[in-house]
């Protein structure tokens, strides 16, 4: 772990430690849940519902973004790869106690895909979260129609629509189930003139080996704003 | 050590906040910066108005004229950046004149805010740093709130309050 | 990822034949059970879980042979395969619940056309919540006490004081601070809180003000009376007094089943 990544752990630490009030992780875990399944009742498609968590997130990260800043005082990130270290560190550890492993793709993937340029920017301008432990997921099982393509044939085949046998649309995408997360990250980065996609690229909830957000810095915003019109 | 006032500035130069506080020292009418920032509102149609003053404490102006000065020093704040001799400057802090100071704290965000204090108001950013933090919990943290729209929370108001009533000791 | 099944219900259940696919309709707290659950017992979700500990293995085996299944297993984390008393005691920011209860309100406010409608999604998401609550709580209980002989509370007033305590404290962190009689009938039941966590940060616009955000924790109430066979109706007001201005009365108003069992239990 480099210097930096040992300081923000500490900081991280430290702010869950003596400086977050708590509450219960289960019973966040359990409204999470229902209210998942309140928009599929709702949209009955989960492409839809996935947009929906989504755009959910993203409103709450704009808002979040302020909480973070008042109680961090944290300064300006120098790079991306310090913006991860501190989303996985210092943002995911004071807010839901969990630290995702950061990677940065971009370094090894780098002859198989064009390398992602950002005016501005030295250093990564991508990189992996991977989730060992998710609060939002704890007591989540997936029905297969909503694992995605994988298994949407499957559960054509043998009609596995445990959802009062109604039909729900968008199996091919299958739903993300704490899409909400990657609304927070790309909400509260764009406060700080980051522009970013956030987008699972895997979850255990389907099946896959390990739960992946990847991120993405798209551009630097203007930091200057128009002078407001009386 | 007395607050007079908190304003809260969004990122485009409008005021979403503004509260006076009685203080305990009556002010010299147009003094100092608020003279300067005043000064715009000979531009406006407002000029001839009169100003009051509430019973022991700052000028009580029109909720226009206050839109206007915040606009102003939101203005002040994007010159004091771009002109500092270093990149990315943080932008003018304390605006401090005879009888009361201003001292501002943006956020990483583009929120201003604003402290308006006695000149011997020592712990004026940790005042502000617990206005930041009552923003993001009882505004923020209110879904009742649509971002960079006047503030109007009654919990909000409970907050600063006891923050401004707790800063003078 | 089987050895954290260590931690299951303690017990000696033999296998069932029970297939993977049908665990998620009786698995209480999956994401595929319908609106309409209903609480199994502790010992029979206990059992559960045992079993599909053993036939996930089962599967693998299956798997291992490369059987023409492959297209249709299921991934191999199930649910029934994580252990459930893994997040028993853990705790998330209160911020974070902060955040997600405001824009849940503020979703929901999008998609209804009245107060009382907002406050029936609301309460319906603590509902679903409160079943899932209870019957974890249950399913601890029974593990604490070995399987063997679990209390349980049957009588109208320990499950009321059950849920003004234990309830409580599991979930907003301490007890309710009054929990009393009606005055206007004899099933009718008030829990006070001064200063409830959940809501401490909202402040209502003024033609919102007969809203009352609590009205998730009403439905967690109702959830869990419903999961102790208690059914009842659940609503939240907002009573402010000087000193409170967010406090909140959980009134409890009992179906007529509840009077009537009660009566018949006898003093």
């Amino acid at each position: 772990m480099s210097q930096q990544a040992k300081q923000y752990k500490a900081i991280g630490e430290d702010l869950w430690k003596n400086r977050t009030e708590k509450v219960n992780a289960e019973l966040f875990s359990f409204t999470y849940g229902a209210l998942v399944v309140q928009m599929i009742k709702d949209y009955e498609n989960y492409v839809e519902v996935n947009k929906q968590l989504e755009k959910m997130g993203y409103n709450i990260g704009t808002r979040l973004i302020e909480d973070f800043l008042a109680r961090t005082s944290l300064p300006r990130c120098v790079d991306f790869r310090e913006t991860a270290e501190v989303i996985s560190k210092v943002g995911f550890k004071t807010f839901i106690n969990i630290t995702p492993t950061i990677s940065f793709p971009s370094a090894t993937s780098q002859q198989q895909s064009p390398r992602n340029e950002v005016a501005g920017m030295t250093g990564p301008t991508e990189f992996i979260l991977t989730f060992d432990e998710n609060p939002l997921a704890e007591f989540a099982e997936l029905p297969l129609d909503a694992m995605g393509s994988k298994y949407a044939k499957a559960a054509e085949e043998k009609k596995v629509l445990n959802w009062d046998q109604k039909e729900i649309g968008g199996q091919d995408e299958g739903l993300w189930f704490s899409n909400v997360l990657c609304g927070v990250i790309r909400g509260s980065l764009e406060m700080l003139q980051m522009q970013v996609e956030a987008t699972f690229v895997s979850d255990r909830l389907r099946g896959d080996d390990s739960t992946d957000i990847h991120v993405k810095l798209i551009r630097i915003m203007e930091e200057e704003q128009p002078i407001n019109d009386e | 050590m007395t607050v007079y006032g908190v304003w809260v500035i969004n990122k485009a130069g409008g005021l979403i906040f503004q509260r006076n506080y009685g203080g305990i020292k009556p002010l010299t009418p147009r003094s100092g910066l608020l003279c300067f920032l005043t000064s715009v509102r000979s531009l406006s149609a407002h000029c001839n108005e009169p100003v009051t003053t509430i019973s022991d404490g700052i000028a009580q102006l029109s909720a226009n004229e206050y839109l206007v000065m915040a606009g102003t020093l939101h203005g002040v704040h994007a010159i004091t950046s771009r002109i500092a001799p270093v990149a990315k400057s943080s932008g003018v802090q304390i605006i401090e004149s005879e009888s009361f100071k201003m001292t501002i704290h943006m956020t990483l965000t583009g929120i201003k805010f604003v402290l308006i204090s006695s000149t011997d108001m020592s712990n004026a950013e940790s005042v502000l740093q617990k206005v930041y933090e009552a923003y993001a919990d009882a505004v923020m943290k209110n879904p009742f709130y649509t971002l960079e729209m006047p503030i109007n929370a009654t919990g909000f108001d409970a907050r600063m309050n006891a923050i401004v009533a707790a800063s003078g000791t | 990822m089987f050895g954290g099944s260590s931690s299951g219900a303690a017990g000696s259940n033999p296998a069932s034949s029970s297939s993977r696919f049908s665990i998620p309709a009786i698995t209480s707290s999956s994401l595929s059970t319908g609106n309409t659950t209903s609480v199994p017992s502790p010992t029979a979700q206990g059992s559960k879980r045992q079993s599909s500990y053993l036939s996930s293995q089962l599967n693998n085996l299956a798997l291992g042979g490369g059987a023409g299944a492959a297209a249709i297993t299921p991934p191999l984390t199930s649910i029934v395969d994580r252990p459930v008393n893994r997040m028993r005691g853990a705790e998330v920011g209160m911020g974070a619940w902060a955040f997600l209860y405001s824009a849940i309100v503020a979703h929901s406010q999008s998609r209804v056309e009245s107060i009382v409608d907002l406050e029936k999604r609301l309460a319906s998401l603590g509902r679903e919540a409160g079943q899932r609550i209870i019957a974890l709580q249950l399913l601890r209980n029974a593990q604490t006490a070995n399987l063997k002989d679990p209390k349980r509370e049957h009588r109208l007033i320990p499950i009321l004081q059950y849920i003004h305590t234990q309830i409580y404290r599991y979930c907003f962190g301490k007890a309710a601070d009054g929990l009393e009689k009606s005055v206007d009938g004899d099933d009718e039941y008030m829990l006070t809180s001064n200063q409830p966590p959940l809501t401490q940060h909202i402040s209502l616009p003024r033609d919102l003000s007969q809203l009352s955000c609590e009205a998730f924790t009403a439905g967690l109430v109702e959830g869990v009376l419903d999961g102790l066979e208690v059914p009842a109706r659940v609503t939240a007001h907002t009573v402010p007094t000087d000193q409170y201005p967010n406090r909140t009365v959980i009134l409890i108003k009992l179906d007529q089943v509840v009077m009537d069992r009660e009566a018949g239990l006898g003093k």
